[in-house]
């Protein structure tokens, strides 16, 4: 007799139930007799605080926005220039609407955290890397799901090129992949997402010459997931701003 | 499914923290289905004891884990069946899967950064981490045992808590001894559900159900 689930031991009756050897049925429910034995272990509530439900709050809004605006143009990167279209302008919906008002919030948080960073970052505009590589922002990326640990992005120009240097300590799940962002958000709060193309490690991420870049000015790594949906999955695990 | 009716008791749990008592209510629908309000109306209900068993798990970084608790459990509100248990019951099982798993990335970051910790104390870290996973299978249990039937719920105490055996529980209370053994077996079996509920399905997105 199987008792996998429970609509399989629910519809159980008695006699079936009690027919089960103790043997039989401890093997269906195991460590539960031995855990219960050791005696209840009561949970103490602790009241939140006000910090916690902001942070939640902050990457609700955001995610939701990133879930539910299309990216009609979100390609890797390497394509012909021009092709990289700033997202389509949609009439301002009840869902815009809704997105603005919490984007306010974010914006807010958004410019404490950039405050922040300002105060711990080295002098980064007199970095210089090699002969010609200048930094010219950078973010430390927040970690917003375990599978991530660590990031930290650079925002370097050299030969006229802009590119991230990107630094981070990241998996995807089995049978799926991270991909990189660059992330816009305008006065009325809806984002423009720039895919960089799949996060395949450390390294040096290009961005396309045709790109306002100053604009974009939030790195994001997402989880996506191979159902041929290009836009944002909403999945972040590493996010920044960049600041010069 | 369940005998749902007979798991609605408003009257149940007095000494544990009320996971149970809203179940089936509106917020827990709400919540599936993905109404703004509806998070920070369980986070204002059920917060406090997520973060109260966070710090018990991970201490220090239980804000963090609480955090995480709530975002992967609206990420993966589809997945909340109100039917199966109240909404504070699955954010237990969720507590549980990502404070082990904040413990396991931590020491896996240790392990990187420190070669001679691994040498001295290497060996002592997965036993930290299973024994912290008992403590919260104990937490989700005692959480679970809440939200079963008065009757049942109280044979189960008297088989477990009290160590009675059934007969002397058959004595006490005056049921057929099968009735006694049948209770304690439907509890069993009603607190794995709990249990695997938390280690399965709790995670949003990874899957991964391998620390146990």
């Amino acid at each position: 007799m199987r008792l996998s689930d429970s609509s399989s031991w629910s519809e159980l009756s008695d006699e079936q139930l009690l027919a089960l050897s103790d043997d039989e049925f401890d093997a269906t429910v195991p460590d539960i007799a031995d855990l219960l034995s050791l005696g209840p272990v009561d949970i103490v509530p602790e009241e939140p605080p006000a910090s916690l439900w902001a942070a939640i709050a902050l990457e609700v809004g955001l995610d939701a926005i990133l879930s539910a605006v299309p990216t009609p143009d979100a390609e890797p990167l390497y394509r012909p220039l021009g092709e990289v279209q700033p997202m389509e302008r949609r009439a301002p919906g009840p869902a815009a609407i809704k997105a603005s008002s919490r984007w306010g919030g974010r914006t807010a948080a958004i410019t404490l955290v950039a405050a922040c960073l300002l105060l711990v970052l080295v002098p980064l505009g007199l970095s210089r890397r090699g002969g010609n590589t200048e930094i010219l922002a950078a973010a430390n990326l927040e970690v917003l799901d375990p599978s991530a640990t660590s990031g930290h992005v650079d925002l370097v120009v050299k030969d006229s090129t802009e590119s991230l240097e990107l630094d981070y300590a990241a998996t995807a799940p089995a049978d799926e992949y991270l991909e990189l962002w660059l992330l816009a958000v305008d006065d009325a709060g809806e984002i423009e997402t720039l895919s960089l193309g799949r996060a395949e490690g450390s390294g040096s991420y290009e961005i396309p010459a045709d790109v306002d870049r100053s604009r974009f000015n939030i790195v994001d790594i997402s989880i996506e997931a191979n159902d041929g949906d290009e836009s944002h999955s909403g999945r972040s695990i590493l996010r920044g701003q960049l600041v010069s | 499914m369940p005998n749902v009716a007979t798991l609605i008791r408003p009257e149940a749990a007095p000494e544990v923290y009320p996971v149970g008592r809203e179940f089936m209510t509106t917020l827990d629908h709400r919540f599936a289905a993905g109404d703004d309000a509806a998070l920070r109306e369980a986070f204002d209900l059920h917060g406090p004891l997520v973060l109260g068993m966070a710090r018990k798990l991970v201490g220090a970084d239980a804000e963090d884990v609480a955090q995480q608790v709530f975002l992967a459990a609206w990420k993966a509100r589809e997945r909340f069946d109100a039917e199966r248990g109240p909404l504070g019951a699955w954010l237990v099982g969720i507590t549980r899967f990502k404070s082990i798993d904040h413990l396991r990335a931590k020491s896996r970051q240790l392990r990187t950064v420190d070669d001679e910790f691994i040498e001295r104390s290497g060996a002592d870290e997965p036993h930290e981490e299973s024994l912290a996973a008992r403590l919260a299978d104990r937490m989700v249990l005692t959480q679970a045992l809440a939200t079963l039937p008065d009757e049942r719920r109280q044979i189960v105490k008297m088989s477990f808590y009290d160590g009675l055996t059934h007969s002397e529980i058959s004595e006490k209370t005056g049921m057929p001894l099968g009735t006694i053994k049948s209770h304690v077996r439907r509890g069993l079996l009603a607190l794995r559900d709990h249990l695997s509920e938390g280690r399965t399905e709790a995670d949003g997105w990874e899957g991964d159900d391998a620390f146990v």
